[in-house]
């Protein structure tokens, strides 16, 4: 088999390996998101999939792309996503702390302070 | 059409109808938002899949940014308003003051022959050839730009794109009008509070935003992007920018944010008046001029468009409190706080 062909086999596999990984982050992300028991868990379950899981994405479609500039624009999208998830996340925490949304403390414990707004259905 | 492509599709479709099932049923305001916004990004991936980038970004920005933006803002100002854990069929509607059954069934009906009417006129009364994409593209070139889109927006269909600014502009001035002591985002300079995370995002976030604003717009003219697109980016840095305490939010009584909120319709309206000795027209650009002063309105609607929505978001006009002289002109006034408080003297 000539090299070229064998570098693009694997690189299709890594990268093909890759973007599935990183469908696994958020779907992870989103189970945990209907799953955990409180805000804070559930903003815990959401950022990792934000983050990490489009990453990987990014860099699957980065190996598969072969144009450089549409792979500088992919990395741009992750570190712009990157940043906002992680400050939406801690505005979030912040003010539902100061608004006195206690977390759970224990396992299984029920939270002291007041559900967040749209949970009490 | 690929295997995949189609399964995207029709999830997205699916996905589309179950949430505006579900967005017309819910009778909690804050769940009707969320599914509002969760809607408006779906058919923004509807509109890319669909060849239209363009309402793509606009649907995007706008409709479920932007929108859903004023939305929680103003749900955040009634929920303040009605106080804690109080009940009001504003925030959530028991369906006590539901029309009978009878009524609604007739409306649903009503409503779903409607759509099928229209579904089948559509795509059952045949296939007809599209003249309008040819007649555009034949034409194109003397729009002065290239993109089809922004050719049809500001230059054959001026009078609409000028329409929308105009109500732009009205609503701004309606909001004003009703702005009894509005909340004040963000904090003095300097001030211990200011959040050091958010301003870092800004810092960093603000510039990229800008960059790509004034390309959206300049790009407009040959490829997807424009002024309303463009406007609603550098509203988000607006609004970033002053949520952080950076920037003091801008008000009606600042002379600078009139002149940029008037702006854009008066430029295109001295555009088009300014045209008339050449073409005899409104609004009729002359030859080699088109693309110059599409431009310049594009540019100054950007900037009218941007301010009129920072502005929205941050000067939502206060819930009035019960007014004490209203009251004891007509005892029945405040129609607003009885609504609040749960109708109970209606």
């Amino acid at each position: 088999m000539p090299i070229e062909l064998t570098v693009t086999l694997v690189m299709e596999v890594v990268s093909g390996l890759l973007i599935v990984a990183g469908c696994l982050f958020f779907l992870a992300g989103t189970v945990g998101l209907l799953r955990f028991p409180d805000l804070y868990c559930r903003l815990h379950a959401l950022t990792k999939a934000d983050t990490l899981g489009l990453g990987l994405i990014v860099a699957g479609l980065v190996i598969r792309n072969p144009a450089w500039p549409a792979r500088v624009q992919l990395v741009l999208i992750w570190m712009l996503a990157l940043s906002a998830a992680a400050t939406v996340c801690h505005l979030l925490a912040r003010s539902s702390l100061a608004a006195g949304i206690e977390p759970i403390r224990e396992p299984g414990g029920a939270s002291a302070g007041v559900t967040p707004a749209g949970e009490g259905r | 059409m690929t295997a995949l492509g189609l399964l995207l599709d029709a999830s997205v479709v699916l996905l589309l109808v179950a949430l505006a099932t579900r967005l017309l049923l819910t009778r909690h305001l804050f769940e009707a938002i969320v599914l509002f916004v969760s809607y408006g990004l779906t058919l923004s991936l509807a509109w890319v899949r669909l060849g239209a980038p363009n309402i793509a970004l606009a649907e995007a920005a706008l409709g479920a940014g932007v929108t859903g933006a004023l939305f929680l803002n103003t749900y955040q100002r009634l929920a303040e308003r009605i106080g804690d854990g109080a009940k009001s069929p504003l925030l959530e509607d028991d369906g006590s003051q539901d029309p009978p059954s009878w009524f609604k069934g007739l409306l649903g009906g009503g409503v779903i022959l409607l759509g099928l009417g229209a579904g089948w006129a559509l795509i059952g009364a045949g296939r007809r050839p599209a003249f309008l994409p040819h007649e555009i593209a034949a034409r194109l070139p003397e729009t002065g730009v290239q993109n089809p889109v922004t050719g049809v927006l500001l230059n054959f269909r001026g009078y609409d794109t000028l329409l929308e600014i105009a109500v732009l502009v009205a609503a701004m001035a309606g909001v004003w009008s009703l702005d009894r002591g509005s909340r004040r985002f963000g904090r003095a300079r300097g001030e211990p509070d200011e959040d050091p995370v958010l301003h870092a995002l800004t810092r960093f976030a603000v510039p990229v935003t800008v960059v790509t604003a004034v390309y959206l717009t300049w790009v407009g003219s040959t490829e997807p992007g424009g002024a309303f697109q463009a406007g609603s980016l550098l509203a988000g840095a607006g609004v970033l920018l002053t949520v952080a305490g950076i920037l003091p939010p801008p008000t009606a009584a600042s002379r600078p944010v009139r002149a940029m909120v008037a702006g854009g319709m008066a430029g295109f309206v001295l555009a088009g008046i300014a045209v008339l000795p050449l073409t005899g027209q409104f609004l009729h650009y002359p030859e080699g001029w088109a693309y110059p002063m599409i431009l310049g309105i594009e540019a100054l609607l950007t900037v009218s468009i941007a301010v009129v929505l920072v502005e929205l978001f941050v000067d939502v006009p206060a819930v009035p409190e019960p007014d004490p002289a209203l009251e004891s002109i007509d005892p029945s006034g405040d129609p607003l706080g009885r609504a609040l408080r749960g109708g109970e003297d209606s």
